[in-house]
């Protein structure tokens, strides 16, 4: 009896499910819930959080006062704030641009024939297996004073670079942070223009060959203008991962010395849980994500245009 | 449905070019570089705390020194060089409960997004659900830098008493890893001809069922790679983790911050945690390397 009852409640609910409106609510409604809880009812109380003045100590955060957004005026004076930007903006343009021509040039020479090609392939992907905090570990203990990167200098050069100390100098640091990311992400680039290296087309790069155009021709005016799609997916998909760049910084500098490698992430992290300045830290959070949305919005076309091939 | 990097480049052996010489050397030069770091960390697992520091650097330990991998299991205690100054005892618990802990959040995290975004890719691939928006602003969970999102989630979370939970985390977890799920799995839902699904609804299946029990079982193997794709992302994911929980739940990556920031930096059991950490993910990695393109792409690179 009481399975006959389970029997039609489970028919029921197919029945239900099967409907039309019963389809779309089951696929989509998941989602739904979760991008609503978690994305966009955050966002809201941080837009809200922006345009006040909250203090944890007074109270709860919906009852904040309004205040017109004057946190923005400010955080637009802040020096502090914009140098981040600025930095950010600078290692994403280094360290990016290196690991597309570090990319291009190791996934060419990997698309040629010689012997133990897939070994040198698996090798190279290995960095990205790595989770980005080990990498920041292990490079931290690298660029050590009187670490392997200072006795291979010394060794190499007979100057004694024993006591480099290069994450308290900021320029140093610099140099060891974007070594950092070009280990890391590199096989990123590598993968993606390999990967579009090898699905080319023959028929135009064998007829160019019979003509007689160099290999350097056949790169730089066949195989180039093919990869096009390619190259801005892989160039705009690192440049966002870049632009988060923070568990490195956490480990290996901590945005140090002073605020010498302090990015965007760095910023609002330091400044919203840190200093648990919540007001302040939506401002800034927000300006990011303005930026960041305006990054997408060039991001998302170039894939929607492959995808639609 | 796609080939191995490699073996599709045989193909083409006729017309490509024999490496150069010199290209050898660089090839050389590079796999030194990338294999580098590693063998450092792995060298550091194994040295006996005396050479953790030393001018010039041990590039080799004397002898391997397993303790270092023993006390991450059991704890124990480590003392300053010299082991005099008895008051600076640094006391090392055991990263079992971090490992579980990593564990039961990276299944969970991963189970939730792949089920939600198998769903939502039926969604959008086969009734188009949302249209353009929908699958633009899942993608966008994965462009802005999620420390944007931090301040109000952490809010959010303490209102709803999800901080330092297993729910919380997971989900979390499964929502920055839905723009993978969601575009990974429509992307092989499209590679399958909607013809199957349509004769198997003639045959009187519903558009669920048919959804299910034709083109499921169709990309099993891509949809078990996406799901290896985001464990890697979820074992790996530190930030989060950082701000969302703090006593109950310490994943991995939170527990090796705790020993680089103390007073000593134990080096040895340090750097034996890193290779145990990445361990499952170099496992991990390899075995969906054939996906590895389209993955890191939202499924905008095929092969």
């Amino acid at each position: 009896m009481e399975q006959r009852n389970h029997r039609s409640l489970l028919e029921k609910l197919s029945r239900i499910a099967n409907t039309k409106t019963g389809t779309v609510v089951l696929l989509i409604g998941p989602i739904t819930f979760l991008l609503f809880l978690i994305l966009l009812t955050p966002f809201l109380i941080e837009i809200f959080l922006s345009l006040s003045s909250w203090d944890p100590a007074k109270g709860n955060w919906w009852m904040a006062k309004f205040d017109f957004g004057s946190g923005f005026l400010t955080i637009l004076q802040d020096s502090r704030f914009l140098m981040a930007l600025g930095r950010t903006a600078m290692f994403v343009g280094f360290a990016v641009v290196a690991e597309f021509l570090i990319g291009l040039y190791l996934a060419n020479l990997v698309s040629k024939s010689f012997r133990g090609k897939k070994v040198v392939f698996s090798v190279f992907l290995l960095p990205m297996f790595v989770m980005p905090l080990i990498v920041g570990y292990t490079f931290w203990m690298i660029f050590q004073p009187s670490g392997p990167i200072d006795h291979v200098l010394t060794l190499a050069t007979g100057i004694d670079f024993m006591s480099t100390f290069w994450l308290s100098n900021g320029i140093l640091a610099w140099i060891a942070l974007i070594a950092t990311d070009i280990w890391h992400w590199t096989p990123f680039m590598f993968l993606i223009l390999y990967s579009g290296l090898v699905s080319l087309p023959e028929n135009p790069i064998s007829a160019a060959k019979v003509l007689g155009a160099s290999n350097w021709q056949v790169f730089k005016d066949i195989k180039m203008p093919m990869l096009r799609n390619i190259i801005i997916i892989a160039l705009v998909i690192r440049a966002m991962e870049a632009m988060k760049l923070f568990d490195e910084i956490y480990l290996m500098t901590g945005g140090g010395p002073g605020f010498d490698t302090e990015t965007i992430s760095m910023y609002t992290f330091t400044t919203a849980i840190t200093t648990a300045r919540i007001g302040y830290g939506s401002t800034a959070a927000i300006i990011v994500l303005l930026i960041s949305l305006i990054l997408i919005i060039t991001a998302v076309r170039p894939v929607l245009l492959v995808r639609e091939k | 449905m796609s080939r191995s990097e490699p073996e599709a480049a045989e193909k083409a052996e006729v017309l490509e070019e024999k490496l150069a010489k010199h290209g050898y050397v660089i090839l050389g030069l590079a796999v030194i570089l990338t294999l580098f770091p590693l063998f450092w960390l792995f060298m550091t697992s194994l040295k006996p705390q005396g050479e953790w520091v030393s001018s010039p650097p041990t590039w080799i330990p004397s002898s391997a020194e397993f303790k270092n991998y023993l006390i991450l299991f059991t704890g124990g205690n480590y003392s300053p060089q010299g082991g005099s100054q008895t008051s600076m005892i640094l006391t090392f618990s055991s990263v079992i409960p971090a490992l579980i802990d990593s564990a039961i959040c990276t299944a969970g995290g991963t189970i939730l997004s792949i089920v939600v975004g198998l769903l939502a890719a039926f969604g959008i691939a086969r009734h188009k659900i949302g249209g353009n928006f929908l699958p633009l602003f899942v993608l966008s969970a994965r462009m802005i830098p999620p420390v944007t999102a931090l301040i109000p989630i952490i809010i959010l979370y303490s209102t709803l008493h999800l901080i330092d939970t297993y729910i919380g985390l997971i989900m979390a977890y499964a929502v920055f890893t839905l723009p993978y799920s969601v575009w990974m799995i429509r992307s092989f839902i499209d590679e399958i001809p909607t013809q199957l699904e349509e004769s198997a609804m003639v045959d009187g299946l519903s558009p669920l069922g048919a959804h299910f029990k034709v083109t499921l079982p169709l990309i099993r193997g891509g949809v078990m790679a996406t799901a290896l794709f985001i464990a890697v992302l979820n074992w790996s994911e530190f930030l989060l983790a950082l701000t969302l929980t703090h006593e109950a739940i310490i994943t991995v990556p939170v527990k090796l911050t705790y020993f680089v920031a103390s007073v000593a930096v134990l080096y040895g059991p340090q750097s034996a945690l890193g290779i145990i950490a990445i361990v499952p993910l170099i496992v991990f990695g390899y075995s969906i390397q054939r996906y590895l393109a389209r993955g890191l792409t939202f499924g905008a690179v095929k092969r």
